[in-house]
């Protein structure tokens, strides 16, 4: 940057304009203050000088020879010469050798196709080449084997900015530039394809590669790009969506301005959004007639809901969407509340950070990451507890591998499966599944005989100390060890590191391998525990972060979407429900209602007998599918509102058509609470409208039924209800989407107008007071374990090329060719016993179902364990198999641990990519 | 008991030298030591007996010991080694270089000795008086290198030092030599940087080929460790894999950091954040080789010999058209026609290529150029880090000027267009001129102004050196004419 905003600022001459720069401001900085327009082929301009490409030449008064301004630091009262005769023809040398790499040093001419002609080509006219005067040394090499973007090394000038890109930002190194002199490429280890190479298709070499040599595979012309929020995961990261003439979406670009992302995409969020597009997309309401879903106009199917919805008051649950926006959520809750008179109105989390969020609440007061991002980078070390961090949150996997390469944060990985992260640490714990509060009992024993921990944070900031310190003595390093698998020493090592990384403090992450079981909540007690008995929350570069799965999990849970709260987590006091009641104009149920997985439980008691379910998937998602789609099929009236058909809309009675997220306005709010604006780019897809009008419709119509008059079910934009939500929920009173417009996302806390949202939590005081240490001892690991009949323990997730149960992923040509089977990552010394081989089919089954998959033969899993992710590829789903058994109080389901047997079901054949080629190089990694 | 030293190093083992110590190894009542080369290659390997009586092994190197044992010494040998100034090479060939209690005999670690009874200041102060500049090449001051380095300790930590053993110039074996022959004079020279610098940690940074040399200075960090001589000093020793740009001294941290060998750009320069990020001395081994009689004997001392602005002496690898091509040390000053004196130069030399790729073809004509820091001829020509290679008329210029470019063209690195582009096209534009397209001509001062002022190293600028001064002195040949 350019402008003089630090405190020490310098002055420097560039072709006798004075210009004024910024501390550290390079010679080409100064150039383009002064507004002449230097070459910088090599110069992203996010990116670090590389100094390759020797374009950016210029001359400085007093210094012998040409500088390339990229990296040389302007010096006050430096007289920078950029137009003298040998500079200019020197430069022109330079590109003309450049342009030669390219099509026999021919200008290309903007194609039509492309945005424009590349900068090279710009360049060459620029300086009147038409020809280079060197020929024939192009090399013809192209790499198709990518799914998303090709690499012609026809066009490749070997400046560096992929390589830069895939290893500076990314931190992934896929790509380098290999050989000498004239036989320098680009190329993957080994020299594979790049389909073959470690290569995650984040696309930031695309998008930094000055010329054609890096280009999606499908090229379009955008009119015109809109900001907004990637629809995938919890992250939040910042997008820009390309829109063609037609409406349709064509490109996505990163957001180096987005504070969360700082221009940091995965591949989902740069190749995955096509789906918004797709032929599948739900175009009209449906309804069930004569047993078929046919076609209905809006105001048949509101009208029949409306009916339906009044005569099941009293037994009706909702779903809501970790997808939708905080606008959509805010007004479902409402509704089900105010209108259906029930609070039996849940979402995902409840599949997902149920047990966080409850042991958060009951320990801290609130179930918020309490840090940023930024902090795992001023962190010492970055605890990764049961999360696949490369493959869920690929952008704050590569912000830990920067942190880890740039600024040394040590890494302490804990997951029974041997997880990508684990390439950045040598203290990677494999526990047995299930046995987590052992080892982080273990690490507290440690830290406690050891005298590692924090007095003085224990005795201002916490409480109930001494009970719990009790109920960590018997966990002795040796004795966790017999528990867990965790070698001793290992534990001690990753103990001290945690409570004293040196410099910084620890940072806490967890994921689904922490929740998803009968005790999630045991385990995210301990892991709370562990941050109290060291401190490690609440100050810059420590804290705890459950990373959020979905898109707006944390908002959806915000706007009061949870069975047991309103909006902003406020309980139903009396003050409460009053305030809310005179808002909404009208009486609300003070019961906490049923959550998530009770819902479809009590289906067949007939407590919930209809169902509005939005922007979910219980029919794949829930676990053993087979009893789920029993007892949904049971329910007497069914609405699904989605955008796709899917698994659950199937079963429906009336399917209703939701736009996406490209098609409407509102926030998400992300992993580290950060309210972000997400932005219409397209108009609905067919008959498609907001969640947040849909169910306002609805609800216009049950209130007309129903002989009420609520208020605040006029909106008519999301702007409105934002202000309605902000106005009744204090940790977003001080936010509009007018002050997100202005400002870019902010977090939560942000109370008033002026405030200027919480970077951290917790600094002074927990929203309890005291942070409060409670005791839990380590139980039986699973409710179901391995037998003879069942000898292996199942753990499932996701991968990075899909999105949870696959509706949108599926629909993504490219990703569902990255990853088009369901694979079943089995050790090495039970494929031998079983007698199967690598790509060979194996059946799976559980008590509960089976299913048919690939075998991946990988030391990443333990002998004894397999792992799939519950992705539905080829009519296989992992929940056909896992348990409907439930963690006590978060009635979370052990998803992560249930026994089944595996037997080779096919014959032999090839490990092979989707497209037939033979996968061979990369190291044995499940994706 | 007979003692005999048989001066091998590899230039010693290629032809044969192992074998001859096992021919003698077979003889009763004979103490065979393989000791390094003293620089004669042309006759290695040479016997020597505890006196200083010299016979090459030949073809029968019974009958040699015999001519030892009657006290003969060969004539030529010896003059050829008394013509030298040995400095450096003074134990190079007369000890067992895995001897740490020989080597001390003769001298080693007096130097160190009487550093670690000075301040850093003191070691600096004696730097500068005596004029010391960096061997590699450049003949930067080896004490304004220093000083930048500790100059830049605040903010940026303690100094690294990093000995630059890559050497991968062709026809350049200078650093080979010392290390294989006498490679406690680079671990004193190393430690009395380390001391000045207060660094605690060095690196050696050996050519990947050179096997012996990384054994023999292996072994002597570790009996000079064992001989308490270290202190707390770390030394730890990397390899190179290969490339002349290994060379290059960012490339040096680069390759030790474990990234692709390129390098790196300037500012930061390495002394003020190198290695790791550290303050990094880079230095040749035959500069820190200059450091242990510096300190031993004194600044007066070092100056007697070389001139004013280059003080002190050079080796000089000699190969090519001669009769006694080796490994010399001659005063900084002395002239071409001086040092190819002592190695022998035959009828019909027409020049020799100085400073190797990165140098030039000097024509014989002005061999009377006396070689000190910086460039010796307009055209090109210049020290660089030592070597002479003398060809005459059967091996023409312009072969010669082609071998020269396409080394540089192969080895450069590839991350700058001007070296990796240019350097190709310098290839084909100058076979185009000697097939006689005069059109070439313009293509070739367009490649040669290009890559000298674009390039981002020195490999890429240099790599025109032979070009220019080959076009000034040797034209007719270039162009293809009879």
């Amino acid at each position: 940057m350019t402008t003089a905003t630090q405190e020490s600022t310098l002055r420097v001459s560039v072709d006798g304009m004075s210009v004024e720069l910024a501390a550290g401001a390079s010679l080409l900085d100064a150039a383009q203050a002064a507004g002449v327009a230097l070459p910088h082929l090599c110069k992203d301009a996010d990116g670090p000088a590389l100094g390759a490409c020797r374009t950016c030449l210029v001359q400085v008064e007093g210094v012998r020879g040409m500088l390339a301004s990229c990296y040389t630091p302007a010096v006050d009262g430096m007289v920078v010469d950029t137009q003298g005769a040998d500079v200019l023809a020197v430069r022109k040398g330079v590109l003309e050798l450049t342009l030669a790499m390219q099509d026999d040093g021919v200008t290309q001419q903007d194609d039509g196709v492309t945005q424009a002609a590349s900068e090279l080509a710009q360049l060459a006219l620029a300086y009147g080449i038409e020809q280079s005067r060197w020929q024939g040394r192009v090399n013809a090499h192209v790499d198709e084997s990518n799914h998303f973007y090709r690499f012609d090394a026809s066009q490749c000038i070997l400046c560096g900015r992929c390589t830069s890109a895939c290893s500076d930002l990314q931190h992934i190194g896929a790509i380098g530039i290999v050989g000498t002199g004239g036989s320098a490429r680009i190329a993957a280890f080994a020299d594979d394809p790049l389909g073959e190479s470690t290569c995650t298709s984040c696309g930031s070499c695309v998008a930094a590669c000055p010329t054609d040599a890096l280009e999606v595979k499908r090229v379009s012309s955008t009119a015109r790009e809109v900001s907004t929020v990637c629809p995938y995961c919890g992250v939040g990261c910042g997008i820009k969506l390309g829109v063609d003439g037609d409406d349709q979406l064509v490109s996505v670009d990163d957001d180096p301005d987005n504070r969360s992302s700082l221009g940091l995409l995965c591949v989902k969020g740069r190749y995955g959004t096509s789906f918004v597009n797709h032929t599948d997309r739900l175009a009209t309401p449906l309804i069930r007639r004569a047993g078929d879903l046919q076609p209905a106009t809006w105001d048949e199917a509101l009208d029949l809901v409306a009916d339906k919805f009044v005569e099941h008051r009293g037994h009706f649950g909702a779903f809501s969407s970790a997808k939708a926006t905080n606008e959509d959520n805010y007004l479902i809750q409402k509704f089900v509340r105010l209108l259906m008179g029930t609070n039996n109105i849940d979402h995902c989390t409840r599949l997902c950070h149920s047990p966080s969020v409850e042991a958060m609440l009951a320990q801290l007061g609130s179930g918020a990451t309490s840090n940023s991002y930024t902090d795992y980078e001023d962190a010492g070390c970055v605890f990764i507890v049961g999360s696949d961090t490369s493959s869920n949150h690929p952008v704050i996997a590569s912000r830990i591998r920067r942190a880890v390469d740039e600024r040394g944060v040590q890494l302490i990985v804990l997951n029974p499966k041997r997880i990508e992260m684990c390439d950045q640490t040598d203290l990677w714990l494999r526990q047995y599944p299930g046995t987590d509060v052992a080892v982080l009992n273990g690490m507290a024993n440690v830290i406690l005989n050891e005298g590692l921990e924090d007095a003085s944070f224990i005795e201002s900031r916490t409480e109930e100390f001494a009970a719990w310190r009790a109920s960590v003595e018997g966990y002795s390093p040796e004795h966790v060890e017999q528990l867990s698998g965790v070698p001793a020493d290992l534990l001690r090592r990753a103990a001290r590191l945690y409570a004293n990384p040196g410099r910084g403090g620890s940072c806490l992450v967890w994921g689904m391998g922490v929740t998803q079981h009968t005790n999630g909540l045991g385990n995210a007690t301990a892991l709370l525990n562990l941050a109290l008995l060291t401190g490690q929350v609440g100050r810059e570069g420590n804290g705890v972060s459950p990373l959020r799965g979905q898109n707006n999990v944390q908002g959806a849970g915000d706007a009061g979407c949870i069975p047991d709260a309103l909006p902003g987590y406020q309980r139903y006091t009396d003050v409460v429900l009053a305030r809310f009641g005179e808002a909404w104009g009208g009486e609300l149920p003070s019961d906490e209602g049923l959550r998530a997985t009770d819902m479809v439980e009590s289906i067949v008691q007939g407590t919930v007998r209809c169902m509005y379910v939005v922007g979910e998937n219980p029919a794949l998602t829930d676990p053993n599918l087979a009893h789920a789609n029993e007892l949904l099929a049971k329910l007497d009236f069914l609405v699904v509102q989605d955008i796709f058909m899917h698994e659950t809309a199937e079963l429906a009675d009336v399917v209703l058509p939701a736009a996406s997220f490209a098609e409407k306005e509102g926030t998400f709010t992300n992993s580290e609470r950060r309210v972000q604006r997400v932005r219409q780019a397209i108009p609905p897809v067919g008959e498609s409208r907001p969640d947040w009008e849909i169910v306002q419709a609805i609800g216009l119509r049950v209130a007309a039924q129903l002989g009420v008059e609520p208020k605040g079910l006029d909106h008519t934009d999301a702007a409105s209800v934002f202000d309605e939500m902000a106005s009744l929920t204090p940790i977003l009173g001080g936010l509009s989407h007018a002050r997100l417009d202005r400002e870019g996302g902010i977090q939560w806390p942000c109370p008033t107008p002026d405030h200027p949202g919480t970077e951290r939590m917790y600094q002074e005081e927990f929203p309890r007071g005291l942070g409060k240490f409670v005791a839990v001892e380590q139980v039986a690991p699973a409710q179901e374990q391995p037998d003879e009949r069942y000898p292996f323990v199942l753990n499932t997730g996701r991968v990075l090329y899909h999105w949870h149960g696959g509706t949108m992923t599926r629909r993504v040509a490219g990703l569902e060719a990255s990853f088009p089977e369901l694979r079943i990552a089995l050790h090495p010394a039970d494929a031998a016993r079983l007698e199967v081989a690598d790509g060979e089919t194996v059946l799976v089954a559980s008590r509960r179902g089976r299913l048919e998959g690939i075998a991946f033969v990988t030391e990443d899993v333990a002998a004894g364990s397999i792992f799939m992710p519950f992705v539905r590829l080829k009519e296989s789903a992992a929940n056909w198999l896992t348990n409907n058994v439930y963690d006590e109080t978060s009635r979370i389901p052990e998803f992560k641990v249930c026994a089944v047997s595996v037997e080779r079901a096919g014959d032999p054949q090839e490990w092979r990519h989707g497209d037939g080629s033979r996968r061979r190089g990369k190291r044995e990694q499940y994706w | 008991m007979e003692r005999v030293l048989v001066r091998a190093g590899s230039m010693g083992r290629a032809v044969g030298a192992l074998d001859v110590i096992d021919a003698l190894n077979a003889l009763p009542e004979t103490e065979v030591v393989e000791a390094g080369s003293d620089g004669a290659a042309w006759l290695a390997p040479v016997l020597a007996d505890v006196d200083g009586h010299l016979q090459p092994a030949g073809d029968d190197p019974v009958a040699a010991l015999e001519r030892l044992r009657v006290g003969q010494s060969q004539p030529e040998l010896d003059a050829y080694l008394k013509s030298q100034s040995r400095r450096l090479l003074d134990r190079a060939g007369r000890i067992d270089p895995t001897s740490l209690t020989e080597s001390q005999a003769e001298g080693a670690y007096e130097g160190l000795a009487a550093v670690l009874q000075m301040t850093s200041e003191q070691v600096l102060a004696t730097l500068g008086q005596s004029g010391l500049g960096g061997r590699g090449g450049a003949f930067f001051p080896v004490q304004l290198k220093w000083q930048a380095a500790i100059d830049a300790v605040p903010g940026n930590g303690q100094p690294l030092l990093v000995v630059n053993a890559e050497e991968g110039e062709p026809g350049v074996f200078n650093n080979r030599v010392l290390m294989e022959s006498d490679p406690h004079r680079l671990v004193e020279g190393l430690a009395i940087a380390c001391h000045a610098l207060a660094a605690e940690r060095a690196y050696v940074y050996i050519n990947g080929q050179a096997q012996l040399s990384a054994a023999r200075v292996e072994q002597a960090i570790a009996s000079a460790r064992e001989g308490k001589l270290l202190g707390d000093l770390e030394i730890e020793i990397r390899r190179g894999a290969g490339g002349y740009v290994c060379g290059e001294e960012t490339v040096i941290l680069e390759s030790i950091e474990g990234n692709r060998a390129v390098p790196r750009l300037r500012p930061p320069y390495p002394t003020e954040r190198g290695l790791f990020g550290r303050p990094t001395v880079i230095n040749n081994v035959e500069t820190l080789c200059n450091l242990p009689d510096l300190f031993r004997f004194g600044v007066d001392w070092f100056r007697e010999l070389g001139t004013d602005d280059a003080p002190g002496t050079k080796l000089i690898s000699l190969s090519g058209a001669l009769e006694r091509p080796g490994l010399i040390e001659v005063p900084m000053g002395t002239s071409i026609s001086e040092i190819l004196a002592i190695s022998g130069i035959g009828g019909g030399v027409q020049g020799a290529v100085v400073g190797g790729p990165s140098g030039g073809l000097l024509p014989a004509s002005k061999f009377d150029i006396e070689i000190g820091a910086g460039s010796l001829d307009p055209g090109g020509a210049a020290l660089g880090s030592g070597g002479i290679v003398v060809f005459d008329e059967r091996f023409p210029a312009a072969d010669v000027l082609a071998v020269e470019v396409m080394y540089n063209a192969r080895e450069s690195c590839g991350k700058c267009t001007p070296c990796r582009e240019g350097g190709e096209r310098l290839v084909t534009a100058l076979q185009r001129l000697r097939d006689g397209d005069p059109s070439a001509r313009a293509d070739i001062d367009e490649l040669v102004t290009v890559m000298k002022a674009a390039s981002l190293c020195g490999l890429g600028q240099m790599a025109v050196s032979p070009v220019t001064s080959a076009l000034q002195d040797f034209a007719r040949e270039v162009e293809g004419q009879p």
